[in-house]
């Protein structure tokens, strides 16, 4: 057996080694990085203020806009997610890994607030347009099927594109169409997904 | 930028996707084992070349840079994790399963090199990269390249003639 022959084998063991991702969602994440990366002043501007936000609510507790957070238990343990409503009716939804596990908990709270949501951890191997009782919409076009890329834009970024960052969000609730919710898919790393889909009582509770 | 600019570039990156996702793939399992963080690995790197697509899409082999993004997280994974998973070392081997539908005997023999001789062997196999190209996606010397191949292939031969063919199955 030579150099080539080892080559062959190796690479005909691989063979039926398969990418399962469907463009539709390496595309939805990429997007929402190169928006970011667009208005990186604005980000870190909105970000300075969403922390300053968040750590006056976390000093003055029961002191700030309903704020919300879950997940940690424990003293000395941080808060998996903080939920803080915005003067601007926008809610912004801070991820803190790998302290998140209590997705059902940021879920709940997300649908007390009035928002029909769906949070799961899905990961790229099971692809959130395939999420079960849910009817998610592709966001590569608007095509057949899909939703406009400016309704995705107002529902998670409003009038202030370039403001999401790697572990938190936001969500502008009173953009949200009737009939319609939102998909919060939490990867591996504790970064985020962020979709639209079909509000029904299996899939948003509403 | 215009709207015919910008669906040419989502039809060049599709097309890009598609013929390069499986090996880009096979590339990082062949270097982490694990099909569901190979995955995850690879489909984050391709997104953010989406997200950098204009750069990406001219470098001078886009397939490569997807690798080394996946890798490089593999990295950055590991580090975050380390201090609440027993491992013994980033330059172990690596251990668990073959991954289902990978050739069990070959899979270990593959697994039991060290991870840079792991990426070389990948690189050079599953994207044909050359010495060069193998060098620079990562971020080491042709010679280091050559090094580790040779040690690979050889230890590799080795294995297999050891088995011998008939030994090498599928799982």
């Amino acid at each position: 057996m030579d150099d080539q022959d080892v080559i062959t084998a190796v690479k005909a063991s691989y063979a039926e080694i398969h990418m399962d991702v469907p463009l539709d969602v390496v595309v939805g994440r990429g997007r929402r990085l190169r928006i970011r990366r667009r208005l990186p002043g604005l980000a870190v501007a909105a970000g300075a203020v969403a922390a300053l936000a968040l750590a006056v609510a976390a000093v003055v507790p029961g002191g700030g806009k309903a704020t919300a957070p879950g997940g940690g238990t424990g003293t000395g343990r941080l808060a998996a997610w903080t939920i803080v409503s915005q003067p601007n009716g926008s809610v912004r939804v801070a991820l803190r890994w790998p302290g998140l596990r209590d997705v059902a908990g940021l879920q709940d709270k997300l649908r007390a607030d009035g928002i029909p949501a769906r949070v799961a951890r899905i990961g790229y191997l099971r692809p959130p347009l395939n999420v079960p009782g849910c009817h998610v919409f592709g966001d590569w076009s608007a095509g057949p099927g899909g939703i406009s890329h400016a309704l995705w834009l107002k529902i998670f970024y409003g009038p202030h594109t370039g403001q999401q960052s790697d572990h938190a969000f936001w969500v502008y609730p009173s953009a949200i169409p009737a009939g319609l919710g939102v998909l919060v898919d939490i990867y591996y790393d504790g970064t985020f997904g962020l979709y639209v889909v079909k509000a029904s009582p299996e899939c948003t509770g509403t | 930028m215009r709207r015919k600019d910008v669906s040419q570039e989502q039809a060049d990156f599709a097309e890009f996707y598609a013929g390069s996702r499986d090996d880009c793939l096979r590339t990082v399992l062949a270097a982490v084992r694990d099909v569901e963080q190979a995955q995850d690995l690879v489909a984050e790197a391709y997104a953010r070349a989406w997200a950098s697509w204009p750069k990406v899409s001219r470098h001078p082999a886009p397939r490569a840079w997807v690798v080394r993004t996946a890798l490089n997280l593999s990295v950055s994974s590991w580090r975050r994790h380390r201090r609440e998973l027993p491992l013994t070392g980033h330059d172990a081997p690596a251990r668990g399963p073959a991954p289902i539908g990978v050739d069990t005997e070959l899979a270990a023999a593959l697994q039991r090199l060290p991870a840079r001789q792991r990426q070389v062997v990948a690189l050079r196999i599953f994207l044909d990269l050359d010495t060069e190209q193998t060098a620079e996606a990562l971020g080491i010397a042709p010679g280091t390249v050559t090094a580790h191949l040779t040690r690979a292939l050889t230890a590799l031969r080795t294995e297999f003639a050891a088995h011998g063919s008939e030994g090498i199955h599928r799982g």
